[in-house]
């Protein structure tokens, strides 16, 4: 299986698209969501995508009548959510893993 | 999916306008409309000073979304421009040990682009006399 580099950030976007993964995001409310910015949310995006963990669509909308350009939304797929939940659930041992090697400053042993 | 946001539209200023103009620049030239289109979309919902912050973080982020943008076509590229010669038939067959543990000395061909394996036929000499002419038979006449 091939899977992203799950840096902090990939992990923040891939929480935010598994809280309700039947809803598409655009860029903007996912990077208000992470409190991330856009030129990091973008690079991650593209990446999901090209791994096709994620599929993207158009907003329909009438960009003319709406004076504004359409926005491009973002939805894990089916493989996506499967793949997404096994790789934050293997981030998350090994966080667990390094949290439990630390030991308060000042013990020893 | 429509947009249902309530807040009001602006169009990007100037310089966020210009710093998304640059960003899409530095992009490969096929994805340049969809991320114009994209990046200028979340602008109109931001005020002024804001669109500025985010272009600017559009235009910082640019190398890093181009370098995957370009290793995705060049991935996909590879792919297609590897195997047009095993289409055609012209495979590039070297010579392959077996990982079978049990037969290592066993070895075939195998093409190096699409790793078909090429069936080998065994050698069976055509006439036997030759062989066994030369040998034990010969020395016995």
């Amino acid at each position: 299986m091939v899977a992203p580099r799950m840096t902090h950030s990939t992990q923040a976007v891939l929480r935010v698209l598994l809280e309700d993964p039947t809803r598409g995001r655009y860029g903007l409310e996912i990077g208000g969501a992470t409190g991330l910015p856009s030129g990091t949310i973008h690079p991650i995006l593209a990446r999901l995508e090209n791994l096709r963990w994620v599929d993207s669509s158009w907003e329909e909308i009438d960009s003319h009548e709406e004076g504004r350009p359409r926005r491009r939304y973002y939805r894990l797929n089916d493989h996506g959510i499967a793949e997404a939940r096994d790789a934050l659930a293997q981030a998350d041992v090994a966080r667990a893993r390094i949290i439990s090697r630390l030991r308060p400053i000042g013990e020893t042993t | 999916m429509t947009g249902a946001a309530a807040t009001p539209i602006r169009r990007p200023g100037r310089l966020a306008g210009g710093l998304v103009w640059l960003t899409v620049r530095l992009l490969p030239p096929g994805h340049r409309d969809r991320y114009s289109d994209e990046f200028r979309a979340d602008l109109c919902f931001l005020n002024g000073r804001r669109q500025i912050t985010e272009a600017g973080s559009q235009l910082a982020g640019a190398l890093s979304l181009r370098h995957v943008l370009k290793e995705h076509e060049m991935t996909s590229n590879l792919k297609s421009a590897k195997y047009w010669k095993c289409h055609l038939g012209r495979h590039q067959y070297q010579l392959v040990g077996d990982q079978n543990p049990e037969n290592l000395r066993s070895m075939h061909l195998e093409c190096a682009r699409c790793l078909k394996i090429k069936e080998i036929k065994e050698y069976t000499p055509s006439d036997g006399k030759w062989l066994s002419g030369g040998g034990l038979g010969g020395i016995a006449g």
